[in-house]
């Protein structure tokens, strides 16, 4: 996505920002391989509601 | 998708429609220094996809996102591929999944790599990788028709269609093959569906209870999925090449069946759980010795000749040249 078509996007997002390389950085793929399900969604979700 | 060894690289370009080999591309990711967003990011770019990192103020806001887009979670990264008004479509380690929005929400972190690839858009030299790909794809057919020219010739040329018992040997000795290929492919920690799918014929996870015990191993050294798949590939081969040692084949088949009581003892009174693919083995063993006795090839056994030794000899040299080479096979050793 080029910066014009990115400036664009981020326009219509209130408060959104761009993520800086540094920041992509320290977003890791994990080893882990863990299957994201509705049902492990749902206890992420009652466990943040708590 | 589906098949579950894919990356999220891999998965992505196939979301955005880049056309890729997934061998080369996989490795492609696998082997990045470093498996962040910032790496995948520039990864994407020599495909001529461009990217960029995104966070968002108001998670809410990801309809406003085109997609496909890679978001974070709490629990690792998700590829976003549809969101509705109530629901949220994405893939999950290659597996697609649907889950309410407000859920899905709940679990992102609001950072997103959004792409948009180029009308050009490709893996670098993707021809010529499409070309070994599909060569590579030929390569398991060539060999499985030259396996099988090589079985009817055989077959054919020592006259083993003559007799039911022999047809039958070597229909079991396939099938013998087959069943401890699956028992070798779980030892070594190798997914394979159709093993799954028979192993949950009389109790669900038995295989691999009884495969991860300490009794699955002879002496904590062989498997006996290796002793197995030993068995029935040389028994075959003999069978084939030198169908004069069918009296060897038959005294050897004799010596094994201790072993399926002890199996079947072992299953039943200490693991307590059933092993559908070792109750295979134990039958077809079975099967075999009824053949043998039914073709009246027991009684070529005695007296002992030299060949039985060869044939022991030749069993024990397979079985441990196959033990040489699991630790290269196990993926948990990867």
């Amino acid at each position: 996505m080029d910066k014009v078509n990115i400036d664009k996007l981020i326009a219509t997002l209130p408060g959104a920002s761009v993520l800086t390389p540094l920041e992509l950085n320290e977003m890791r793929f994990s080893g882990k391989k863990t299957v994201l399900t509705p049902k492990n969604l749902k206890r992420l979700k009652a466990k943040r509601d708590k | 998708m589906g098949g579950g060894e894919s990356t999220i690289f891999t998965d992505f370009l196939s979301c955005l429609g880049v056309r890729h080999t997934v061998g080369f591309s996989d490795r492609q990711f696998r082997s990045m220094p470093f498996q962040t967003l910032f790496g995948l990011k520039k990864l994407l770019e020599s495909y001529g996809v461009y990217g960029a990192g995104i966070e968002l103020g108001d998670v809410s806001r990801i309809s406003d996102l085109p997609v496909p887009f890679i978001a974070q979670t709490t629990k690792g990264f998700v590829i976003v591929t549809a969101v509705t008004g109530d629901a949220i479509t994405y893939l999950t380690q290659s597996v697609a999944e649907t889950a309410p929005r407000a859920v899905v929400e709940k679990a992102l972190t609001g950072k997103v790599l959004v792409a948009q690839p180029k009308p050009d858009a490709g893996e670098p030299d993707y021809d010529s990788h499409r070309f070994t790909e599909l060569a590579n794809k030929a390569k398991k057919w060539v060999l499985a028709g030259a396996c099988l020219l090589l079985f009817v010739y055989a077959f054919v040329t020592n006259g083993l269609y003559e007799r039911v018992s022999t047809v039958l040997l070597a229909l079991i000795d396939i099938a013998g093959i087959y069943i401890t290929g699956l028992l070798v492919q779980k030892s070594a920690h190798i997914k394979n569906r159709h093993a799954d799918a028979v192993c949950s014929v009389v109790e669900a996870g038995g295989c691999d209870d009884v495969l991860n015990m300490p009794a699955a191993k002879f002496f904590g050294i062989f498997g006996w999925s290796e002793v197995g798949f030993a068995y029935f590939s040389v028994s075959l081969l003999c069978l084939l090449m030198f169908p004069q040692c069918i009296g060897g084949l038959a005294l050897c088949n004799l010596l094994c069946l201790p072993f399926s009581f002890w199996s079947v003892w072992y299953q039943r009174f200490r693991a307590k759980t059933w092993c559908t693919l070792c109750l295979c083995v134990q039958s077809m063993l079975w099967l075999l010795f009824f053949c043998y006795l039914g073709g009246g090839w027991l009684k070529e056994s005695f007296p002992l000749r030299i060949e039985f030794f060869v044939l022991g000899l030749t069993y024990l040299a397979v079985m441990l040249g196959l033990n040489a080479i699991m630790p290269l096979l196990d993926r948990n050793n990867k």
